[in-house]
């Protein structure tokens, strides 16, 4: 052991060479950045309409905002860390329903977002309307025009067999319901950026500040979430509907804003049994502040708690879309999962002097209704596998 | 109650505890460890012995497989019996192993907050196990209850009694958790390390009510790493390694001359030496032969052999055995014993 | 030469950093208090004397040993000088400079120059990061930005307490107590620190993996001549790895000196009860030394005076005259009406009498003093506890049996680098030390 400069020696570092860093920029910083300039050159560009006809409405800002943060504070330091990424990602697709769920939710994810650019509006085809998905029949009466073959029942009854035009059968608009399920899943999907992006990470941020500072600031914190968890989430979007028009952006941010109370919670009870580990002291008798010990010691070892609980969230803020839809109470032009489900459910009323059971038209509440609770159920158990997954213990 | 006339004729050198051949496994998903290996003793009428080793060495499995305490899975009782008054407990249908774990053999655990249940008042707690293994009115059990507090020595009892656990200290804890284990007027009191969660000066008021309990002629089974412990509360002194028991004898021989090459590498860390700190932090115990050999300064090859060496007399008492190839027929104990001598002499001149 | 620094102005102190005869770290009078506040608006109701009055030095590579029971206040103490507590008063210097002044580059300096190590292995290590991560953490929070070169670091660093280098990329769970600890230390060791605070380091173990990482510990001390400041409960840590050693009570320091002197004869009462409380590796000894009485007051709440009066063997009586057992039985009696922990046979609730002589025997009350001030006190207590009447009790004794050792708080003793808190050291008391009985 010489007394030389041995650059792998812990006695021999010269501390005074070393200063502490502060990387400001980080590559997750960087791309928000670059996106945040992306959309301020789209909002001039909207602004002095140089492309006419175009223009992104409110749901399409919050929309790619959302989706930028996700990109840029989730994506990108997954593929910083993609050691751990490739582990995660290799437990969660080890276990066969797991495996099934995030497959599902990724062909979902693309589907949902590239569906519309590719598919644009469904069309109006009402001579169409309530034709059967392929190998099932329907009756021939409902329908101006029957692409199939026609198939003779008892007296005049006569039965209109599915075809491959539509495989999935169509409503009483004629809409393919292929299509409408893949609108479905993108406002499902905008429900999702939107969680996600903006509404667990404020949960999160609001449980750790609380649990890390305590005090006043803890007090003050959790009183306001105890008022908020007291107003009725569904009473504020009403209230917000007899003033604007209904929108999606009105239900997201009704709903999304006032229903993370009970995730901040949990965050801080959960915080409060990290904060005097031994590995946060040693970390703030080090010089770490606040903000990097909830970065790199609170938050990874909340997960337990904090990614099922996210997801359940998610869950339910995609159920509740899909109810208010099923009431009614959404924008005409977006095809809900959940108005879908009701205009399958009360054909007197959608398919106008028509007279039929619900039954009889299944598809059209059948399909949005499956692709919801796959969607649910996905979510739920990729929550719990990412859970055990992020464990290093199991 | 009804088992009384056995006991009072069964003579007093009868052991009360009989442990033999006492085996018991973990099972985990990769691995099958043997907890406890073959372990064998007995205990006496209103005798006190300590179990001591370190952690890891399978003394709480031990002492709560007894009673088979220890959750099934992943614990698993393999092999060996134990008799309580020359009754198979391992045998007797779990209702009566479960009548004789209350009645009889009584438990304490390390943790005096976490055995008390914080949702009921120690007085309730109390009077609840009066009640299972008594059957009186209520307001006997209480003064029952009021008379067993006194008794391990928690002040105003009549006051206290009504307390919820978050309102004693630890040491006062701990008494109460005696004075639950002492309702039942056990024969035998298991208590797994009763004074490791507590400060020095109220261990040594445990200390000193844990030999009040035995001056009433029940038996104690200490589970404790602490040596200084066992020299305070034991008359007996087994020493538990790697599964096993590797030397037993009275207190005050063994801790003249330790005999065990494993009981003076004990000792000798409370030697104060800083020498011997080369020992790798990832030491693996051997599944056969002498479960110390692959630390032992005096192994031979003869250690490896077999399974873990018989127990041999050491010196000429009786009660001294060591499992120890060195004690073994036509071996010179010699410079074994020499060493662990010379180790306790260093340890005592610390005092 | 009780203080090893003199209370200087500051000024002198910090033209003296550079000093190496400076101790590495003074505390000098270090107070942290914890507020009790009511749940509305944070308002101060109390106050926790966690840490109230503490002074040590510590010298370049020695270690000193912080020994006291739960809730003396000694972890408190060792945050407080880490900054990782606001300390409400004294001052905490290292290296000559006050460390709450410290700021920018200085300040980075003193975290990296004095490391903690933590008391449960278990809660010590992020169980989400390698261990080879948190070993190498205080390095990134030190600015080596090179990855590589905090691996091949760590590695190094591995090895040489014991472990392998390839353990760096295994979990906290997949170690056993010992390995933890081993690691923690490595962690401290990362930076070349000046001084370790060392948090009970080895409570959570036992045996001889105890004594291993104790070894391991001091071989690293002397080897790159560290300070240690070395908190714990365990009289036999401290007696194998500490030059000097602080006995703390109830957020004091009671008494301080050599290790050898202080544990082989101990001077203040409250060092006698720990040290005498320690049961014997001699199993024919079996003798343990109890307090006067066994209620710790609440650290909100401290008794006047000194604070170890109500449970001191060693009180000074108010008078020369008494028998040391009488006098102990009567402060016995006079503490325990305090505290209300009287013994069965007298009734608390006021309304149910007993006998007077049930109370004296209750209490071992000795009768026939010499003393007629005390002699009448007591007979009025013993008849005010036999009424029921313990108010009355508590004040009859409370006025006549006034001793020195609550009125006034003790100095420390000016035995030379030793320092006793107890009034039985101070010459202008009339009271003696009483020898230690060995």
């Amino acid at each position: 052991m010489s007394a030389g400069d041995d650059p792998q020696r812990f006695e021999d570092v010269d501390w005074t060479e070393l200063e502490r860093s502060r990387r400001t920029v980080t590559p997750a910083r960087a791309v928000f950045v670059a996106g945040l300039a992306l959309f301020g050159a789209l909002l001039a560009l909207q602004a002095a309409a140089v492309v006419p006809n175009w223009g992104f409405d409110h749901l399409d800002w919050i929309t790619a905002l959302g989706a930028l943060v996700v990109l840029s504070f989730g994506v990108v330091p997954a593929l910083e860390h993609h050691a751990l990424a490739r582990r995660v990602l290799r437990e969660l697709l080890s276990r066969p329903l797991r495996g099934a769920a995030a497959v599902f939710l990724g062909v979902f994810a693309i589907v949902a977002a590239l569906g519309p650019v590719v598919l644009g509006s469904p069309d109006l085809a009402f001579e169409h309307r309530f034709h059967a998905p392929y190998g099932f029949t329907g009756a021939d009466r409902w329908h101006a025009e029957c692409l199939g073959d026609i198939v003779e029942g008892e007296g005049i009854t006569r039965y209109c067999e599915g075809t491959l035009q539509y495989p999935l059968g169509t409503n009483e608009r004629g809409h393919p319901m292929g299509h409408l399920l893949v609108e479905g899943a993108s406002v499902t999907l905008t429900v999702l950026v939107f969680t996600a992006a903006f509404v667990v990470p404020l949960a999160t941020a609001v449980g750790v500040l609380a649990g890390v500072r305590g005090g006043a600031v803890d007090d003050l914190l959790m009183s306001y979430v105890d008022v908020q968890l007291c107003v009725p989430a569904i009473v504020a979007f009403f209230i917000g509907y007899m003033y604007w028009n209904v929108s999606l952006a009105l239900l997201l941010v009704t709903f999304g804003l006032l229903s993370w109370g009970g995730i901040a919670r949990l965050v801080r009870s959960e915080t409060l049994q990290r904060r005097d580990d031994g590995y946060v002291l040693i970390a703030r008798s080090l010089g770490g502040s606040w903000t990097y010990v909830a970065k790199r010691h609170v938050v990874p070892n909340i997960t337990n708690t904090l990614v099922p609980a996210a997801f359940h969230l998610l869950a339910l803020l995609v159920l509740v879309e899909a109810g208010v839809a099923f009431l009614g109470f959404h924008h005409v032009e977006l095809y809900s999962w959940g108005s879908t489900v009701q205009e399958g459910l009360d054909p007197e009323f959608a398919g106008i002097g028509l007279e039929m059971q619900p039954h009889e038209i299944w598809w059209v509440s059948t399909f949005p209704a499956l692709a919801l609770t796959l969607t649910i159920a996905s979510l739920k158990l990729i929550g719990d596998g990412l859970r055990d997954a992020l464990d290093p213990r199991l | 109650m009804t088992d009384d006339h056995i006991s009072d004729e069964r003579t007093s050198t009868e052991p009360l505890l009989a442990v033999d051949g006492l085996r018991v496994h973990v099972r985990t998903e990769r691995e099958t460890i043997r907890a406890v290996d073959g372990v064998s003793f007995e205990l006496c009428r209103g005798e006190t012995v300590c179990l001591i080793g370190e952690s890891g060495s399978g003394k709480s499995v031990t002492c709560e497989s007894l009673t088979r305490l220890v959750p099934e899975p992943p614990f698993e009782i393999v092999g060996g019996c134990v008799e309580f008054e020359g009754r198979d407990l391992f045998a007797a249908d779990t209702g009566r192993c479960r009548r004789v774990r209350g009645d009889r053999i009584a438990h304490v655990f390390q943790n005096p907050q976490s055995a008390l249940d914080p949702v009921y008042t120690v007085g309730e707690q109390l009077i609840e196990t009066i009640e299972i293994h008594e059957d009186v009115p209520k307001t006997n059990a209480r003064d029952r209850a009021i008379g067993l507090l006194r008794q391990v020595g928690i002040p105003r009892p009549a006051d206290r009694i009504d307390d919820y656990p978050h309102e004693f200290s630890g040491g006062m804890c701990q008494r109460v958790a005696i004075a639950i284990a002492l309702t039942a007027e056990p024969d035998l009191v298991v208590a797994d390390e009763p004074t490791t969660a507590v400060d020095v000066t109220v261990q040594a008021r445990l200390i000193e009510l844990l030999r009040e309990v035995t001056d009433g002629g029940t038996s104690l089974l200490v589970v404790t790493h602490d040596l200084r412990v066992a020299a305070a509360l034991a008359d007996r002194l087994l020493v538990m390694y790697g599964g096993t028991i590797v030397e037993r004898g009275p207190i005050e021989e063994l801790f003249e001359r330790p005999a065990h090459p494993y009981t003076q590498a004990l000792f000798e860390s409370y030697a104060g030496r800083s020498a011997g700190s080369d020992r790798t932090a990832r030491g693996d115990v051997p599944a056969d032969g002498c479960r110390f050999r692959s630390e032992c300064p005096h192994a031979v090859e003869a250690c490896s052999d077999g399974e873990q060496p018989p127990f041999y007399a050491v010196g000429d008492d009786s009660d001294r055995r060591a499992s120890c190839v060195h004690y073994g027929p036509g071996n010179d104990p010699g410079a074994v014993l020499e060493a662990g001598a010379t180790i306790a002499e260093a340890e005592g001149s610390d005092d | 030469m009780t203080e090893r620094f003199p209370k200087g102005d500051a000024e002198a102190d910090r033209a003296g950093a550079s000093d190496t005869n400076s101790p590495l770290l003074e505390v000098d009078g270090l107070e942290t208090h914890f507020p009790i506040t009511t749940r509305w608006l944070r308002r101060e109701v109390g106050r926790i004397r966690a840490v109230d009055g503490v002074s040590f030095a510590i010298d370049r590579g020695e270690a000193f040993g912080l020994v006291g029971e739960s809730g003396s206040g000694k972890t408190t103490a060792a945050h407080s000088i880490l900054g990782l507590e606001e300390p409400t008063g004294g001052a905490v210097r290292f290296d000559g400079q006050l460390v709450d002044e410290l700021t920018g580059w200085e300040l980075q300096q003193f975290r990296r120059r004095a490391q903690l190590v933590v008391q449960n292995p278990d809660d010590a290590f992020n169980p989400r990061l390698p261990v080879g991560k948190s070993v190498a953490e205080p390095l990134a929070l030190h600015g080596m930005d090179d990855e590589e070169r905090r691996r091949a670091i760590v590695a190094d660093l591995l090895e040489r307490v014991g472990l392998e280098a390839t353990d760096a990329n295994r979990f906290p769970h997949e170690f056993s107590g010992g390995e933890k600890q081993r690691l923690s230390i490595a962690r401290a060791l990362v930076v070349n620190p000046d001084l370790i605070v060392a948090d009970e380091p080895t409570s959570a173990l036992d045996g001889r993996v105890k004594a291993d990482v104790l070894s391991l510990l001091d071989e690293l001390r002397r080897e790159f001549d560290i300070a240690v400041l070395c908190i714990s409960h365990d009289i036999d840590v401290v007696r194998r790895f500490c030059d000097r050693v602080g006995v703390m009570y109830l957020g004091e320091l009671v008494e301080r000196g050599e290790t050898e002197a202080v544990l082989e004869s101990p001077a203040h009462p409250y060092t006698r009860v720990l040290i005498g409380s320690i049961p014997s590796l001699d199993p024919s000894d079996r003798s343990l030394v109890r307090p006067l009485t066994e209620t710790v007051p609440a650290p909100s709440d401290p008794p006047s005076g000194c604070r170890f009066h109500p449970r001191c063997q060693e009180l000074i009586p108010p008078t020369a005259s008494l028998e040391r057992e009488d006098w102990r039985a009567i402060a016995r009696f006079r503490f325990a009406l305090q505290e209300g922990t009287v013994p069965e046979p007298i009734a608390v609730d006021s309304g149910t009498r007993v006998d007077p002589e049930t109370v004296r025997d209750a209490f071992d009350l000795p009768t026939d003093l010499p003393n007629e001030g005390i002699e009448d006190a007591v007979e009025a207590a013993t008849r005010a506890v036999a009424d029921g009447d313990l108010e009355r009790a508590r004040e009859r004794l409370a006025e006549s049996l006034s001793t020195v050792c609550e009125r006034t708080q003790p100095e420390a003793g000016d035995e030379c680098e030793h320092l006793v808190r107890c009034h039985r050291y101070d010459s202008t008391i009339e009271a003696e030390p009483i020898p230690w009985r060995g």
